[in-house]
């Protein structure tokens, strides 16, 4: 009966009211640092067989193809996409950018994931009362492996490879204090998203790449700037307009089902 | 009589098929590398009618009846979908009639969905995780590969930092039909595929649902309508039925 429509519309809307949600996270993202848009991928249905292909039909002949059905879609996956996003420049000392693939390592809370260690793409760091390098997000994860500037200090310099010197009153050369290490993977799409701007690594995203910044791929840190998000509102709200008319459709499928049924009701 | 009345139902049994159709075309508007099913009919001969000893009616008019219709094979509407560009470089559309060979359990399924990516160093679909085979059939593993390292060239070959490192299976089919769609974005194969000589692969871009949602409606509206007109044709004829059932015996 036309109840198989029906439900196929029916699947047609729960994956697009999905698609929906993930277009909204994208757009309220669209200010924030560091922020890698992800996008909704479908997947049809299983295929109901009403005729087999290559059975024989009334007439004796052999039919080239059979009767297969779809019986709707659904939501396969959601993917980030890890494309550069562009930079701002900010000036501020800790505010820093990755030019290239790499993620900066904090350290997270221990159940949050492998080794409690996530990544992040958001460089706006801050430095916390013991003069430790911390994320800007709301729980201000340390820096992996810490750094820390000592309270006197005048000024900070994060050159292009990570290093991190720092200038004291009195002193004549800058001092270095530590290292930024970055982590890349062979699949950052495959990363966990944890919120709060960090990322966990995953089976998907295999295990992390650890090295210094300007080494091949893992990108040259910028200093004073700001990776800003990587969403297109422009994109979006064309993805978003092709998403409501593609819901509205398939709520036509329905009443139009239901206008059948409701034929079928109203014969006797 | 009667066989109106049959006739007139299987008109209502069509256009709930193509309903079905229609709505999995439309909850498939979004769907990378989706192709739509057009459900067709056929016209079913006068066999029944006209058997020699069978019941007979009227002769002179039995040429002109017909016999309702079947539902025909499903015909899946290969044209090349619309391209949405995504600017991705594992984000792959093919140009032309090819197929992407990617393994399926222990068989082979073919596909038009191009978002590629990497699990371990394998090559995968980023929809469902099925590996991606290349010409030779074999899965494609790099060495130390990052997703941001690999591009793809016109010719279908991956490039590990420039380098060729491996050829996309990309076949063709001497009749598309005859592929049998399995759902997850794939087609099975009926027939040996054969070598791609017409298709280039597009970077950055993918084939979006080749579904046109206005099209899809009208044949909806169309559908809905000779729906109504059979199941109008059965009262009628009820009716008829009727008063020869009750009002004949009368007069």
């Amino acid at each position: 009966m036309s109840v198989t429509a029906m439900n196929t519309a029916a699947s047609g809307l729960h994956a697009l009211s999905h698609r929906l949600d993930v277009i909204a996270n994208n757009l309220a993202n669209v200010n924030t640092v560091g922020f890698k848009k992800a996008r909704a991928n479908f997947e049809d249905l299983l295929y109901q067989v009403r005729r087999q292909p290559g059975s024989e039909n009334s007439l004796g002949d052999i039919t080239p193809a059979g009767i297969l059905l779809g019986t709707g879609v659904r939501l396969s996956s959601t993917q980030f996409c890890f494309e550069q996003g562009s930079f701002d420049q900010t000036g501020k000392q800790l505010d820093l950018a990755i030019d290239g693939a790499g993620l900066f390592q904090v350290r997270v809370f221990e159940d949050m994931g492998p080794n409690g260690i996530g990544y992040t793409r958001a460089g706006n760091f801050f430095r916390n009362a013991n003069g430790e390098i911390v994320l800007g997000n709301s729980n201000g994860f340390r820096l992996e492996p810490p750094i820390t500037i000592s309270e006197d200090a005048t000024s900070v310099t994060i050159g292009s490879d990570g290093r991190v010197l720092v200038t004291t009153p009195g002193a004549t050369e800058p001092e270095e204090v530590g290292q930024i290490e970055l982590a890349r993977f062979v699949n950052p799409e495959g990363l966990l998203a944890k919120g709060q701007n960090v990322y966990v690594e995953t089976q998907a995203s295999g295990p992390p790449i650890v090295g210094v910044p300007t080494e091949e791929g893992f990108g040259a840190i910028l200093q004073g700037s700001l990776e800003q998000s990587n969403v297109e509102p422009v994109r979006e709200l064309v993805d978003l307009i092709q998403t409501q008319r593609s819901f509205e459709l398939n709520g036509r499928s329905i009443s139009a089902a239901d206008e059948m049924l409701q034929a079928v009701v109203h014969m006797r | 009589m009667l066989y109106g009345l049959y006739l007139s139902a299987s008109g209502m049994a069509l256009a709930r098929h193509r309903q079905d159709v229609i709505a999995n075309n439309l909850a498939n508007a979004q769907t990378t590398g989706f192709k739509r099913d057009l459900a067709l009919y056929t016209q079913r001969p006068l066999e029944a009618m006209d058997l020699p000893g069978g019941r007979r009616f009227l002769p002179e008019h039995l040429k002109e009846m017909t016999g309702g219709g079947f539902a025909a094979a499903t015909f899946t509407d290969f044209t090349q979908g619309p391209v949405e560009v995504s600017e991705r470089p594992l984000d792959v559309m093919l140009q032309g009639p090819g197929m992407l060979a990617v393994q399926d359990g222990e068989k082979v399924a073919y596909t038009r969905d191009g978002k590629l990516t990497l699990l371990g160093q394998k090559l995968v679909r980023a929809v469902d995780g099925r590996p991606v085979l290349d010409v030779d059939g074999n899965e494609i593993c790099f060495n130390g590969a990052t997703l941001d390292q690999l591009t793809v060239d016109p010719f279908g070959c991956v490039r590990h930092c420039g380098v060729p490192a491996a050829q996309l299976g990309i076949f063709e089919f001497e009749d598309l039909q005859s592929l049998v769609k399995l759902g997850s974005n794939m087609f099975g194969a009926t027939e040996p595929p054969l070598p791609a000589g017409h298709t280039t692969v597009v970077s950055g871009v993918f084939e979006a649902s080749g579904v046109n949602p206005a099209l899809e409606l009208v044949e909806m509206i169309k559908n809905t309508r000779a729906f109504e007109l059979s199941s109008r044709m059965i009262m009628l004829q009820d009716e008829t039925l009727g008063r020869l059932v009750n009002e004949l015996p009368k007069l």
